[in-house]
């Protein structure tokens, strides 16, 4: 899917672990985990609201569209 | 209350699966009235041959008042036309078959859905399988009503049409399509499970 999670860029750039966050926002560390590693088929709208509150950004810091041939190169490359 | 309900049609459903499972192969060995199916079967490959008391036969169109009257039938027409093949053994063997896989397949579906997991591509395969037989069994039905009715025309001519050739297999054929329109609609919750399970 050519929608890319940066969650790990929020994180190191606010010096937080997923645990950390994962507490502060409520959610399990499992789904955060599938959240973070681009395996999530749909994200609440709760959900996202409790992370850009926690992390103080927009949705669109966390969540970004990529057409399929750049997130094919990004895979790639990965 | 309701989680009672549910368990108790599943406790039910799974009665009948065993008695079916359990009855119809006894069905097979004892029954059949009185064992007489392994006699007429032997019966039907002999020479001497008793099929009805004048080694003759006949088929009826009630609905127009016709006889067809068949003398000396030969190997095929007492296979196509033997009473105890057509009333005992195709209506009653196949199914009791049938049936006993059908049971097999539905208990495995039952412990699925106890298992908490209803929506998964086994299930789905069985209630697909479970298709298939059943419109096997109608198609099977169907063919060796049109043999019947193709042989009988050809000899006593396209106005006589015994109405009671073709069976009820339209209900078969309905049931077929419910399990395979279900089949789909378990393929398509294992698909919505999956979406949930990865929904964050």
């Amino acid at each position: 899917m050519p929608i890319v999670v940066n969650l790990d860029v929020m994180l190191a750039t606010r010096k937080m672990s997923l645990t950390e966050l994962s507490e502060r926002v409520g959610i399990t560390l499992a789904n955060l985990s599938i959240l973070k590693s681009g395996k999530a088929k749909a994200v609440r709208f709760t959900t996202l609201e409790k992370i850009c509150e926690v992390l103080q950004c927009q949705p669109g810091d966390i969540l970004v569209h990529m057409s399929t041939q750049e997130y094919k190169q990004l895979m790639h490359r990965g | 209350m309701k989680q009672t309900k549910k368990w108790g049609l599943l406790w039910y459903a799974k009665y009948l699966c065993w008695s079916s499972m359990l009855f119809f192969p006894l069905q097979l060995l004892f029954l059949f009235n009185e064992a007489k199916l392994l006699i007429s079967i032997r019966r039907l490959f002999s020479e001497k041959n008793i099929i009805t008391q004048n080694n003759s036969f006949s088929i009826t169109d009630t609905q127009r008042g016709l006889e067809l009257q068949v003398e000396q039938p030969s190997l095929w027409e007492r296979i196509l036309f033997n009473e105890t093949f057509s009333s005992s053994i195709l209506p009653g063997l196949l199914p009791s078959i049938i049936m006993v896989v059908f049971a097999a397949y539905m208990l495995a579906l039952i412990r699925k859905v106890e298992s908490g997991e209803p929506f998964n591509a086994a299930n789905s395969n069985y209630l697909r399988k479970m298709g298939f037989l059943m419109m096997g069994y109608g198609l099977f039905e169907v063919a060796i009503s049109k043999l019947k009715w193709d042989y009988v025309q050809r000899i006593a001519g396209t106005d006589f049409a015994p109405a009671e050739m073709f069976g009820n297999t339209r209900y078969v054929f309905w049931a077929a399509i419910a399990l395979l329109v279900l089949s789909q609609i378990f393929k398509q919750g294992k698909a919505l499970a999956e979406e949930q399970s990865l929904t964050v």
